[in-house]
């Protein structure tokens, strides 16, 4: 019997950095996708608090969230609403566009499913009521009106918490919450899985706030890697940043992520 | 108008030109391919009048509920005119991709890029390879 042959993806497990270097590196992999043709799964974390604005977010709308007003800010290459990245486990996927999982709803689910799966372990032998589910429903998509933090949108696909409690309001939680870039060429997908409620950003409670089962951003890290490579189908080559994507990722961080111009474009 | 006249981008943009007091004008949009495939429009950001672009380079941004596309300049000239109407009605760009649904207007300096844009059938048949 053959065995089955997977694609090559690239992963890299950085250490926390601050956040223009993490959104410089992850556009350097998405220009080198559209060229190499070759996924790269990336798993990082921050240095510090920071607020990530979507694209197409207001630097002044910061202004109406005061908790977080004192912390790092970064403006992303993808959309979607304000992410205070703190007690979480960030990743970041680049795929040629040819690579059948592309489709940008494909995509979102695909990983997702994933992430709720490995959720779903950490949770099947405690006896909490809260279950991740995806998020099937969404309001009408509206910019002018969304909540200013994404973890208050919701999206058709989103990682959700949900009890299952009977005595418990019918509620949930967004937990994991992730957003494209498209590039011809290549397609970025980046996302945030939340682990513990932030001091800057207290309304939204984690993975271990809700369910008590405390999970490490590294140990995820490691567990996810594999969950990934299953629902991508690809083979895992651990690997940092080739020369020419750290020196693009210079380039990039120089013009862009630490520049005033990008941050406050809008 | 009728998209079966219509030259497309493999980036999925369209273009009708026309010739206006010898100057060429190229009308662009989005083919109604692109628009499904995004899905759930929030955001179009036009481009300034008067800008210059390039062929194939970004000149213009959409975003959806997920994620963030370039719009890429089909020719090389001189942006004359932008759909105003659209950040506000987006859903236009779904309903009536080829006429209301229409992005800028491109003076045309350069002509060089046209040699690169599918007729119809070509187009379509890009579109079909995608789907799969």
């Amino acid at each position: 019997m053959l065995a089955e042959i997977r694609s090559l993806c690239h992963l890299i497990v950085d250490p926390p950095a601050d956040g223009a270097w993490n959104m410089a590196v992850d556009e350097a992999l998405l220009d080198s996708a559209a060229t190499t043709h070759t996924p790269t799964l990336r798993f990082y974390q921050w240095k510090r608090p920071t607020l990530s604005l979507g694209y197409f977010q207001h630097h002044a709308d910061r202004k109406s969230h005061p908790a977080s007003c004192e912390v790092d800010i970064v403006r992303r290459l993808s959309g979607g609403g304000a992410i205070l990245h703190d007690q979480e486990l960030t990743y970041s996927l680049v795929l040629p566009v040819n690579h059948s999982l592309a489709e940008t709803q494909t995509l979102y689910q695909t990983i997702h499913q994933a992430i709720a799966r490995y959720l779903a372990e950490q949770i099947a032998k405690s006896t909490t009521p809260w279950q991740p589910t995806l998020c099937t429903a969404s309001p009408k998509a509206d910019a002018y009106t969304e909540p200013f933090l994404c973890f208050q949108r919701r999206a058709i696909g989103d990682v959700l918490l949900e009890s299952t409690a009977s005595s418990s309001p019918a509620t949930n939680h967004k937990i994991v919450g992730s957003a494209q870039r498209r590039r011809r060429g290549a397609i970025l997908q980046h996302g945030s899985i939340l682990l513990s409620r932030s001091p800057a950003a207290s309304e939204l409670l984690g993975f271990s706030d809700l369910t008590g089962i405390r999970v490490s951003a590294n140990l995820a890290a490691d567990h996810l890697q594999h969950t990934f490579a299953n629902a991508l189908n690809v083979r895992l080559e651990k690997s940092d940043l080739q020369e020419d994507v750290a020196k693009a990722t210079q380039k990039i961080l120089q013009t862009r992520y630490s520049n005033s111009d990008w941050l406050e474009r809008r | 108008m009728n998209p079966e006249q219509l030259l497309f981008a493999k980036t999925h943009e369209w273009i009708a030109v026309a010739e206006e007091d010898g100057t060429k004008i190229a009308t662009l949009g989005l083919s109604a391919f692109a628009i499904e495939a995004l899905t759930d429009l929030v955001y179009i950001d036009l481009p300034a009048v008067g800008r210059k672009v390039e062929a194939e380079q970004p000149f213009c941004e959409v975003e959806s509920v997920k994620a963030v596309s370039d719009i890429y300049a089909p020719v090389e000239g001189e942006v004359i005119a932008v759909n105003d109407a659209l950040p506000n009605a987006l859903e236009t760009l779904g309903d009536d991709p080829y006429d209301a649904g229409w992005i800028a207007k491109i003076k045309i300096t350069d002509e060089a890029g046209l040699n690169n844009l599918l007729d119809h059938a070509a187009y379509q048949k890009q579109c079909n390879e995608e789907a799969h």
